[in-house]
């Protein structure tokens, strides 16, 4: 089994408790789809949709840290 | 010596000779893994999947984190029970730093031109100790 699955399915084991936190989920779990072992490297709009997720997720971070 | 008492030394010999060989083998068993592992040729595609399944991870671990940052700070006179101790917080957002620069690094590492894999690889296994360093943190208070 790849590093990549495994991974994968570490944040697949993460969904429920991310569901509970109020988080759509969706694109995580295509994040989870695109690195199965038979698919190949994540594609560009993968990456970007990923990339926007987390930068989303960061700024809220960052304001909440503020207090 | 008579016959048996030979077959007997012999077999003690052969058993000695084999119990001491057998943990050496092992060792030797060991380092040809680890010689493998080392010959083995870096998939870059893997890798590139391995930081894209790492982000995924360290954006599930700033959700959780958020739930706890968004709870009103222990310590005041009218703090709630359910709230955000400032020493957790201090911790989280020191990990989320780590984090995040690393999951960016090991981004780039695996998509840079003419990266080399085999540093691509290290980059991308320091990023996974942090994210699940971050993760770890986020999940605890994130999720109670």
């Amino acid at each position: 089994m790849g590093a990549a699955i495994v991974l994968a399915i570490e944040v697949a084991s993460m969904i429920p408790t991310l569901i509970d936190a109020g988080m759509d989920v969706y694109q995580l779990w295509a994040g989870v789809k695109a690195v199965n072992d038979e698919a190949g490297p994540p594609t560009d709009a993968q990456r970007q949709q990923l990339n926007e997720l987390v930068k989303g997720l960061e700024a809220r971070f960052d304001a909440a840290a503020k207090g | 010596m008579k016959k048996p008492q030979v077959r007997k030394l012999f077999a003690a010999i052969g058993i000695a000779a084999s119990l001491s060989v057998l943990p050496g083998c092992a060792v030797f068993d060991g380092i040809g893994k680890v010689q493998e592992v080392a010959n083995k040729p870096v998939d870059m595609a893997e890798l590139q999947k391995d930081a894209f399944a790492l982000k995924s991870i360290y954006a599930g671990a700033l959700r959780l984190g958020i739930v706890y940052l968004e709870r009103p700070r222990c310590g005041q006179p009218t703090s709630p029970v359910i709230c955000s101790e400032p020493a957790i917080v201090a911790q989280m957002v020191k990990a989320r730093a780590v984090a995040g620069a690393s999951v960016e690094s090991a981004d780039g590492a695996v998509y840079a031109l003419g990266a080399q894999p085999t540093v691509a690889q290290v980059v991308v296994k320091a990023a996974q100790e942090s994210v699940n360093a971050f993760k770890l943190i986020a999940e605890t208070y994130g999720s109670k």
